[in-house]
């Protein structure tokens, strides 16, 4: 009878706990669809953290609550009330779509703690796939390098030994059979060896001397200061200043494959490619404070944006009558003012990436300008560049023209593109 | 002789690594010929400079917000989009109806859209699981075959427009008629999610 009775509770139990189980993988899912969106469990989000949450109310509030949170408030109830006044009157959205059942499988949920061994899980697999293509690349250029180097430098050395070889066979033939030795071939010190050209351009004839010497060193350097003319001044290639804020384009262009676009919304609108205004920053950043890597604190660097909008971090709130600053970003590519250049033409209807004039920007954790942005490169692109005709309709003579005549594609060159007026104006 | 040659060489070097320090690098920008050239004398717009600041505008920037009420040239239903930030302005959007048609460009201008400024948190397949959701930096974004059927088109345009909840506001960015075009193609998925358990079952019944 005992024994029975016992069976039975560890039965229960286990049911039990089999149940809270299933429980809490019901409420994962749902607090996944319907609630992250403003809360999580440890941290304060748009409401508030979710930890304790069974502590701090009773389970039948609770289940009230998040049915319909508004007619709690309209109803006088004291509790919710205080929570709404707390939270600046902002509305929870009411889940009247919930069964009493699902409420509490979310709450459960809650009480587990949080997904935080599945985030960490998850962060570390895709650490891992990150590092994994970088070592990859490294393996092969570095061995391949350090191989090549050591290569070069043993040849090198067998050249060197060679040629002094020579030189000792050379000088021992000479010394062991001296009448074989053409007499025209013994070295004469050069300002008493009269055949020597040294001998006549500086002794017998100086000024000619002087002149050739002076021409060549013209020639160098004037070769030299031609291409450094041509190539160093006014052209900023390489260029990579400190910004103020340590934005990294690999960690969110590259990482997170944000496009673009995302950021420098008004590439496809305007002359601009434009940097993004503070309020871009916090559509994510309002949430990402990167905490796990600043023990807890908010990263300095995201700390910028909060400074300079006047954003609460702990309170999740705009300070008011805040004194906002802008962000002074140093500005990297500036074509010269006499050149006009527009980048909506280039990415809406050119449709070219911006790696083509930036470079790989996604692998960049300070941005330097790549490309020298002078005029043989702007027309270079213009005389290989196709004209997207056939789906632009304001081409559409243009591509009747181009079918005509048989040809297979038109470049911007043909179609203008080096016209000086057309960017000097 | 050799005292010559070495001489040389050091004047010839440090001729060189002079002439290469003129070259940009790090902070460097590099050596400007003709400046006047470079820099342009009206302001222009994000290139402000160091050795003329704009003593006109707030904070020395070339740029300014427009005048209050200004509305932008092609947007004269502005006001109609005009909401304050508030949870009954949240629920009056709710009688906004998209006024643009879900043509193929539409369609496609939407989805171009959507590739740009929605899919880090939502995801390509619009199942919110964008690429730092998926690492775990943002928190889990509700998939939209879950979340359309229980809002309307309005409803999504305040969203996008002014934020709600963790979203951010999206209406610096996006143009209304941008706003409708990316509500378009958010909508397909709701049928693609449910084509796609359809397609799934009939799969099955056929391996059976």
């Amino acid at each position: 009878m005992r024994l029975n009775k016992l069976l039975l509770l560890l039965t229960a139990f286990f049911l039990g706990a089999k149940v809270t189980l299933a429980d809490v993988a019901e409420g994962e899912k749902l607090f996944n669809a319907n609630c992250t969106s403003c809360h999580a469990i440890n941290e304060k989000v748009v409401g508030p953290a979710l930890k304790d949450v069974d502590k701090r109310h009773n389970e039948a509030w609770l289940i009230k609550w998040i049915k319909n949170s508004q007619e709690m408030v309209k109803s006088g109830d004291a509790e919710a009330l205080k929570i709404y006044n707390e939270y600046n009157q902002s509305v929870m959205t009411a889940f009247p779509q919930f069964s009493d059942g699902q409420v509490k499988s979310i709450l459960e949920y809650v009480k587990t703690g949080g997904a935080a061994p599945v985030q960490a899980g998850g962060g570390a697999t895709a650490s891992a796939d990150g590092a994994a293509p970088t070592s990859g690349e490294g393996f092969y250029s570095q061995t391949m390098l350090i191989g090549l180097s050591i290569f070069a430098v043993i040849l090198l050395f067998i050249i060197f030994i060679l040629v002094n070889i020579r030189k000792v066979i050379e000088r021992i033939y000479n010394e062991k059979f001296p009448e074989e030795l053409d007499p025209e071939d013994v070295k004469l010190p050069w300002k008493q060896n009269k055949k020597s050209t040294r001998y006549k351009l500086f002794v017998k004839h100086p000024v000619v001397g002087t002149l050739a010497v002076g021409a060549i060193i013209t020639l160098v350097l004037g070769l030299y200061g031609f291409d450094f003319a041509n190539k160093k001044v006014g052209v900023q290639k390489g260029y990579a200043p400190v910004q103020p804020i340590n934005y990294s384009h690999e960690l969110h262009a590259g990482k997170y494959k944000i496009n673009c676009q995302y950021c420098h919304s008004s590439a496809d609108k305007s002359k601009q490619a434009s940097i993004p205004s503070a309020s871009t920053c916090m559509n994510c950043h309002m949430y990402v404070k990167a905490k796990q890597k600043y023990n807890g604190q908010v990263s300095p660097e995201i700390q910028k944006i909060y400074n300079a909008v006047g954003y609460d971090a702990e309170k999740g709130t705009y300070i008011e009558g805040y004194k906002q600053q802008p962000i002074k970003w140093v500005r990297i590519h500036n074509l010269p003012d006499h050149a006009y250049f527009n980048h909506s033409q280039h990415v809406k209807i050119g449709k070219v990436e911006c790696q083509s004039c930036h470079g790989p920007i996604e692998k960049m954790k300070v941005v330097s300008q790549q490309r020298s942005l002078q005029m043989g490169w702007c027309i270079n692109c213009h005389r290989e560049a196709k004209v997207d005709v056939a789906n632009n309709d304001y081409y559409e003579k243009l591509h009747k023209d181009l079918k005509a005549s048989n040809k297979d594609f038109i470049t911007v060159a043909q179609n203008g593109g080096l016209e000086c007026a057309k960017c000097h104006y | 002789m050799k005292l010559r040659n070495i001489s040389l060489a050091i004047l010839v070097g440090s001729g060189m690594a002079f002439m290469a320090s003129c070259s940009a690098g790090g902070d460097n920008p590099g050596i400007e010929y003709a400046p006047n050239m470079y820099h342009s004398f009206a302001y222009e717009p994000l290139s402000q400079e160091e050795s003329k600041p704009n003593t006109i505008n707030p904070n020395g920037m070339n740029m300014r917000l427009p005048a209050k009420h200004t509305i932008a040239r092609g947007q004269s239903d502005y006001a109609k989009y005009d909401f304050p930030k508030t949870a009954e302005a949240y629920e009056a959007a709710g009688s906004l109806v998209n006024p643009t048609a879900p043509t193929i460009y539409n369609l496609a201008e939407g989805k171009r859209l959507y590739n740009i400024n929605c899919t880090p948190c939502h995801g390509e397949d619009g199942q919110g699981n964008g690429t730092i959701v998926a690492d775990g930096k943002f928190p889990k974004v509700p998939s939209y075959a879950d979340r359309l059927p229980t809002i309307n088109d309005g409803k999504a345009f305040y969203s996008i427009k002014y934020g709600k909840n963790l979203m951010g506001a999206y209406g610096t960015v996006l143009s209304p008629n941008q706003v409708w075009q990316v509500i378009h193609y958010i909508n397909t998925f709701k049928t693609t999610a449910t084509e796609a358990t359809a397609t799934a079952a009939a799969d099955t019944t056929v391996k059976k």
